[in-house]
C-alpha cells in the first residue's frame, strides 16, 4: 500500500524515524515516553491494519509486562519500600522506572516495526548506497539471490522427493542426510550459476571507473518542507534534552514532573513531532474523502 | 568499414590439445544480421565470447578481432563494454538486481551516466520494448520469456552498436522464444543494430538471417546468404550433422532435389510441393506396439478427474483431468504454458494432492503407496532442470552415491551402472564433473541415475530443452529402447516435432483439461495449427504426413 | 601479502578504538543518564565502517561480489528454512565455510550481508547492526585464522564452530543487557546469562554439527569455483 508518509523522500523519511529512535532511547521521562509510545503504536496500527494491533497484544503486551515486573524484582533500589517479596524489598521508584523502561523499549520496537514497513527494501539499499555504494550493491544482489535460491530449492527438494528421497519422511537422522544433501546441491547449482552472473556483470561494464548509482526517488518541495519541520522540531527536542528536561530522577526518590512553560513547550514540540506522519497520513485520506 | 572483422583466430582452452576455434575468418557487415550454427561443441559461445572482451575465456589465443577497424584488446574500456551487447542462454542467472528499474540501469551504472541520462535512456528502451507496465515490479514475478527480454532490454540500454546473442531462447518456451527473436528482428530492422546469433532452433531463425555461418569442429565451413548455405547444406557431407537442426523445408528439398530454387519456409515449401508433386493420400500407420496394444486393457497410470489447486482460494489448475497411460507406451502431452502440465506431473506423481479425483499407479491408488515404494522399482520423474539431481564431483560418483543412497547392493550395483551407462552411452563421462557436460549429456546422466531405480513409469518434464538437433535424436532413440522393455513413458512437453517423431500417443492439454488425444500421427493430421512443420507444408497435398521422413517418402511416390 | 592485509585491517581498527572510545566517554556523560543502548548500536555501526570503507575503495571484482553474495543468501536463506527450530541454524557454519574459502574480508562481508538479508525477512531493529557484527566477526576472525594456518582440521574448525556459536550469543546477550537492564547489576547479567543458556547451548551445537559435516565437502566445491573462477591460476 502507498501511504501518504511512505511516497516521502527515503531520507525524510529516515530522519524522521532516527530521530525518533534516537530520543525514545535518550528520554527517560514519562511524559516523552508516552507520547512516543502512543504516536509509535498509532502509526503501526495505521499502517499494519489488524495484524498491528495482534502484534502489540501478543509480543508488545506481554513483553511490556515482563520489563516491568523484572526491574524491581532485581532493582532494589529507592526509598518508598511498598512491601517485600522473597525477603528482597519492592520499591516504589524501580517499579515506575521498570514501566518507563518497558516504555521506552516497546516503542523502539514498534517505531522499528513503522520503520520496516515504510522503508522497504529499496528505499534501504537506496540510503545505503550513499554511504557505501559497493556494500549496497552487494545487498542487493543477495536479496535478488534469497528469492532465486528459494526457487531452486524447491526444484531440488521435488527432485530428490520423487527419486524417493523426501526429506521430510525418515528419521531425524535421515532427515538432517537429506535436508544437508539438498542445500550441497544447492551450493553447487547456485555457484555454477553465479560464473554467469558474473559475466553478464562484466559484459556490461561493471568494474569500470566511476560507477554511479542510480535511483527512481526525487526529492521535491514537500520533502524539503518535512524535513524542515523535522529538524526544527528535533532541534527544539535536543536542546531541552541538553537542558535536562529529557531525563527525570527516579533513584533514590522520584521527583515531581517538570511543567514549567519551557518545558510545556517542549512536551508539544515532541508531541507534533512524534505525531506527524499521523498528521500527514491523516490529512491525505481527508483530502480524498473531499475529492469523493 | 567492416563492423567485426576476425583475422586468423585460433584459440584453444588451457590443459588441451584440441583446438576450440582454427583459423577463423570472419568479416561482418554494419547492420547485418548473422546466424551462426552447428552442433553442439563445434566452438560457437567460443567464438562469440571471443568478439566480447570482458567475457573472453582463458587460454591460448592466436590471430585478432577488430571492431570498426580497431583490435579489439584496444579498444577503449567504456566503449567496449556499451557497444558490443552480449546476451546469453539462462535468462535467471544473467539478471543480478532484484528489480526490474535497477536491472534496466545496472549496465548504465556502470558506464558512469548521471542519474538524469539514466533516467532518459531507462524510460526510452522500456518503451521500446512495452515493459514500462513492469518497470517497479520484482524480476521474480517475471516469467522466464520476460526475463529474457528484461536482459535483452538491459543490454540494449547501453545503446551496443553490435549485439550478440548466445543461444538465447533455449530455455523459451515456442511462443516465448519466437517474441523474443521478433524483437531482436525488430531491433535489428528499425534500429540498424548489427546482430550475431545463435540457435539450435533453426526454423524461424533462418529466414530472419542476411547470412548464416556454419561452424564444424571450430572452423567455419560456409559463410553465405540462407540460399546458398541452404544448396550447399543440402548437398554436402556436413549435412549428416547439421541435418535434423535445419528447417523442414530444407531437409525435404535436400533429399528430394526438384527444381533450382531450395524452398526456406512453410509458405514456399508448400508452393514448391504444389509445383512439383501429385496430392496422395497414403495414411501413416503409427508404428503400432502389439505390446501396448495388449496390456491397453490394465493402464500403469489412471488419473480420473483430477481437480487441484494451490490454495483454497486460488485458481483451479486441473480440472476434472483424466489420463491414462500404459507399459511399453510413448506419451506426449502438449500444450502451451499454464495449461497445467506441470502441474499435472506432479499430480501423478505424488509431488502434489489433487483435492477432488483419483490416480491409480499400478493398479493401486497413489495415496496408499509408502513414500519410498512409489519411487522404488515404480515411477521415477527426471525433472526440467537435471542440475537437481547431482551430488558429486564426478559422474561415476553420482551414479554410485545414488545407488548407496537407495540401498542398492554393492555388487548389482557396479553391474547395474556398467549396464545402464554403457545403454545410455555415458561411460566416456565418468570421470567429469556433471556441471561441465553439455545440456544433452546431463540429461543422460540424469536418466541414467533414474534408471538405477528401475523405473517401470517414467516421466519427463520438457526434456529437450535447450537440446540441439543431434542430442534430441539420441534422448529419443533412448526414449524408444526404454518403451520396447516395457517401461510406461509420459512426456511434457511444447516441442511438437519431437512428439510427432517419437510418440505412440499424443495428447493435448488446454485450460487443465486433456483437449484431444490419438495416435501420434492421426493427432498431428488432424490438427490444423498445432502441427509440425513438415504437415503445415505439405497441407492439401500430402495430408496425412507429419514428419519431414513422411513427406520425402510421399514425394518418392508421387514425383 | 595477506599478512599485509590483516595488519591492515588492525591499524584501521586500532584508529578506530583510540578515535571512538573516548568520544563515547565523552557522549555518555553529556547524555546525563546512561544511554548504552544507543551508543552501542552506534559504535557497532562505527565499527563496521572501516570494513565497508576497505571493500569500497578496492572496487571489487564481478566474480567477489557474487560469490560473497551467494554464500550470503545461502546463509540467510538458512536461517529462514530453520526457523521453526529456534537456535537451530546453519548461518555461522555457512559464514565460517566462506571465510574460509575466499579469507577474512570475504568472511565479514558474508556475515554482515547475511544479518541485513535475513532481517528484510525477520524485520530490521536496532540489533541488526549488532548481528551484522557479530556474525561478521565470526567470519572474519575465522579468515584470519585460516591465514595464520589454524582450522585445517575437521576438528579445530567444529571447535571454532562451537565456540564461534556460544561467542555469538553470548555477545547478542550482551546486546540486550546493555540495552535494557538498568541500572547493570551482576545478578542480573548473571540472570540473562543463565536464561539464556539453552538458546546460546543449541546455537553452539548447530554451528559445530553443520560445520562439522559441510565443510569438508563445501569447501572442495568452492575450491572448483576458485579453479573456474581463475583464481587459482
Amino acid at each position: 500500500m502507498n501511504r501518504a508518509f511512505s511516497s516521502l523522500h527515503p531520507a525524510v523519511s529516515f530522519v524522521f524515524f532516527a530521530v525518533m529512535i534516537v530520543f525514545t532511547m535518550l528520554f527517560m521521562q514519562p511524559v516523552f515516553l508516552g507520547v512516543t509510545l502512543i504516536s509509535a503504536l498509532i502509526f503501526s496500527f495505521i499502517l499494519n491494519g489488524r495484524r498491528g494491533v495482534k502484534l502489540s497484544f501478543l509480543v508488545y503486551l506481554p513483553m511490556f509486562l515482563l520489563i516491568a515486573v523484572s526491574n524491581p524484582l532485581f532493582n532494589h533500589r529507592g526509598r518508598t519500600t511498598l512491601f517485600f517479596f522473597m525477603d528482597n524489598p519492592i520499591t516504589l521508584e524501580a517499579i515506575l522506572y521498570g514501566i518507563c523502561s518497558a516504555a521506552s523499549l516497546i516503542a523502539i520496537l514498534a517505531w522499528f516495526s513503522c520503520y520496516s514497513k515504510v522503508i522497504t527494501s529499496d528505499k534501504f539499499l537506496y540510503l545505503f548506497a550513499k554511504l557505501t555504494p559497493a556494500v549496497a550493491l552487494l545487498i542487493t544482489m543477495t536479496i535478488r539471490m534469497i528469492s532465486k535460491l528459494k526457487y531452486q530449492l524447491k526444484t531440488i527438494s521435488n527432485a530428490q522427493h520423487t527419486i524417493g528421497l523426501d526429506q521430510r519422511t525418515g528419521s531425524l537422522s535421515e532427515r538432517v542426510k537429506k535436508g544437508m544433501r539438498v542445500i550441497s546441491i544447492l551450493l553447487s547449482w547456485s555457484m555454477e550459476d553465479a560464473i554467469e552472473t558474473a559475466d553478464s556483470m562484466k559484459a556490461r561494464g561493471y568494474g569500470l571507473k566511476n560507477r554511479t548509482t542510480f535511483s527512481l526517488f526525487k526529492f521535491d518541495t514537500r520533502d524539503g518542507l518535512v524535513l524542515g519541520l523535522i529538524s526544527v522540531l528535533a532541534g527544539i527536542c535536543f536542546a531541552g534534552y541538553f537542558s535536562g528536561y529529557g531525563t527525570m530522577q527516579f533513584y533514590p526518590s522520584i521527583r515531581p514532573l517538570n511543567l514549567s512553560p519551557q518545558a510545556i513547550v517542549l512536551y508539544i514540540a515532541f508531541a507534533v513531532l512524534a505525531l506527524l506522519p499521523i498528521i500527514i497520513e491523516v490529512r491525505e485520506s481527508c483530502k480524498w474523502r473531499a475529492y469523493k | 568499414m567492416a563492423c567485426l572483422q576476425i583475422e586468423n583466430l585460433s584459440f584453444s582452452y588451457p590443459n588441451t590439445q584440441e583446438r576450440a576455434l582454427e583459423s577463423v575468418n570472419l568479416e561482418i557487415k554494419e547492420g547485418e544480421f548473422v546466424l551462426v550454427c552447428g552442433v553442439s561443441g563445434c566452438g560457437k559461445s567460443t567464438l562469440l565470447r571471443h568478439i566480447k572482451r570482458e567475457i573472453t575465456p582463458h587460454g591460448s589465443k592466436v590471430g585478432t578481432v577488430y571492431y570498426r577497424g580497431v583490435e579489439i584488446e584496444k579498444l577503449d574500456q567504456r566503449m567496449a563494454a556499451s557497444e558490443i551487447g552480449f546476451v546469453m542462454q539462462n535468462p535467471e542467472t544473467q539478471l543480478v538486481t532484484d528489480t526490474v528499474w535497477h536491472e534496466l540501469a545496472f549496465g548504465l551504472e556502470n558506464s558512469g551516466l548521471s542519474t538524469s541520462e539514466i533516467r532518459r535512456k531507462v524510460a526510452e528502451m522500456a518503451s521500446f520494448f512495452g515493459i514500462d507496465g513492469w518497470f517497479r515490479k520484482s524480476v521474480d514475478e517475471l516469467s522466464g520469456g520476460q526475463k529474457q527480454l528484461l536482459n535483452l532490454a538491459s543490454v540494449m540500454a547501453m545503446q551496443p552498436k553490435l549485439l550478440i546473442l548466445d543461444e538465447p531462447t533455449a530455455q523459451l518456451d515456442p511462443i516465448a522464444a519466437q517474441d523474443f527473436l521478433a524483437t531482436v528482428a525488430k531491433i535489428n530492422r528499425e534500429l540498424a543494430v548489427t546482430v550475431i546469433l545463435t540457435e539450435h532452433r533453426l526454423e524461424e531463425v533462418f529466414l530472419m538471417a542476411d547470412r548464416i555461418v556454419v561452424m564444424e569442429k571450430g572452423a567455419i565451413v560456409c559463410f553465405d546468404t540462407p540460399e546458398q548455405t541452404a544448396k550447399l547444406l543440402a548437398n554436402s557431407h556436413h549435412k549428416q550433422s547439421m541435418f535434423k537442426g535445419l528447417p523442414s523445408a530444407i531437409r525435404i528439398y535436400s533429399e528430394i532435389r526438384l527444381g533450382n530454387h531450395c524452398p526456406l519456409s512453410v509458405r514456399d515449401g508448400r508452393k514448391w510441393l504444389a509445383e512439383y508433386m501429385i496430392p496422395v493420400e497414403k495414411v501413416f500407420d503409427d508404428q503400432v506396439n502389439d505390446r501396448a496394444q495388449k496390456q491397453k486393457q490394465k493402464p500403469v497410470i489412471a488419473a480420473e478427474e483430477i481437480w487441484f489447486k494451490y490454495s483454497k482460494a486460488g485458481n483451479d489448475i486441473l480440472r476434472g483431468f483424466s489420463l491414462k497411460a500404459y507399459s511399453g507406451e510413448i506419451l506426449c502431452v502438449l500444450g502451451g504454458n499454464g495449461t497445467g502440465k506441470t502441474t499435472m506431473l506432479g499430480v501423478i506423481s505424488g509431488l502434489l494432492k489433487q483435492y477432488r479425483g483419483k490416480v491409480v499407479i499400478n493398479g493401486k491408488k497413489i495415496e496408499a503407496f509408502q513414500a519410498k515404494e512409489l519411487y522404488r522399482n515404480n515411477l521415477a520423474l527426471l525433472p526440467q532442470n537435471p542440475t537437481a539431481l547431482f551430488v558429486c564431483d564426478t559422474v561415476l560418483g553420482d551414479l554410485e552415491e545414488a545407488a548407496t543412497m537407495l540401498r542398492l547392493d554393492k555388487e548389482t550395483l557396479s553391474t547395474e551402472i556398467d549396464r545402464i551407462a554403457i545403454e545410455l552411452r555415458i561411460t566416456k563421462f565418468f570421470e567429469r564433473h556433471p556441471y561441465d557436460l553439455s545440456g544433452g549429456e546431463q540429461q543422460k546422466v540424469a536418466l541414467a541415475k533414474l534408471l538405477l531405480l528401475d523405473p517401470k513409469i517414467v516421466l519427463l518434464d520438457e526434456p529437450t530443452k535447450g537440446l540441439d538437433a543431434e542430442s534430441k535424436e539420441e534422448l529419443g532413440e533412448i526414449l524408444k529402447k526404454l518403451g520396447s522393455q516395457d517401461v510406461a513413458i509420459v512426456i511434457v512437453t511444447h516441442d511438437i516435432e519431437f512428439a510427432a517423431e517419437y510418440a505412440d500417443q499424443c495428447a493435448m492439454m488446454f485450460d487443465g483439461n486433456i483437449v484431444s488425444e490419438g495416435k501420434a500421427k492421426e493427432f498431428f493430421a488432424g490438427n490444423n495449427f498445432y502441427t509440425t512443420a513438415a504437415n503445415r507444408m505439405a497441407r492439401g497435398i500430402f495430408p496425412k504426413a507429419v514428419t519431414c521422413e513422411d513427406v520425402i517418402a510421399l514425394c518418392k511416390i508421387s514425383g | 601479502m595477506q599478512d599485509k592485509r590483516i595488519s591492515k585491517y588492525t591499524k584501521v581498527v586500532r584508529i578506530m578504538f583510540i578515535i571512538l572510545l573516548p568520544l563515547l566517554l565523552v557522549l555518555s556523560t553529556l547524555s546525563g543518564d546512561k544511554n548504552y543502548g544507543l551508543l552501542s548500536v552506534i559504535f557497532m555501526i562505527v565499527a563496521m565502517v572501516p570494513f565497508f570503507l576497505k571493500f569500497e575503495k578496492r572496487r571489487p571484482e564481478a566474480r567477489e561480489l557474487v560469490v560473497i553474495a551467494v554464500m550470503a543468501a545461502l546463509a540467510a536463506l538458512g536461517r529462514v528454512a530453520f526457523a521453526p527450530i529456534p537456535n537451530f541454524k546453519p548461518t555461522s557454519a555457512i559464514i565460517i565455510i566462506s571465510a574460509m574459502a575466499f579469507g577474512p574480508e570475504a568472511g565479514f562481508l558474508t556475515g554482515a550481508t547475511a544479518a541485513v538479508a535475513s532481517n528484510l525477512f525477520f524485520g530490521q531493529g536496532p540489533w541488526t547492526p549488532w548481528q551484522m557484527f557479530c556474525w561478521g566477526m565470526i567470519g572474519f576472525v575465522a579468515g584470519i585464522l585460516r591465514n595464520a594456518g589454524f582450522l585445517k582440521g575437521r576438528l579445530s574448525l567444529s571447535i571454532y564452530g562451537l565456540v564461534a556459536g556460544f561467542a555469538f550469543g553470548w555477545v547478542m546477550n550482551l546486546w540486550f543487557i546493555i540495552g535494557f537492564i538498568n541500572p547493570i547489576t551482576w545478578q542480573a547479567i548473571v540472570a540473562a546469562y543463565i536464561s539464556s543458556f539453552w538458546f546460546d547451548f543449541s546455537n553452539a551445537v548447530s554451528t559445530l554439527i553443520f560445520v562439522f559435516v559441510l565443510a569438508k565437502p563445501w569447501l572442495k566445491k568452492l575450491d572448483r569455483i576458485n579453479v573456474k573462477f581463475g583464481l587459482m591460476e
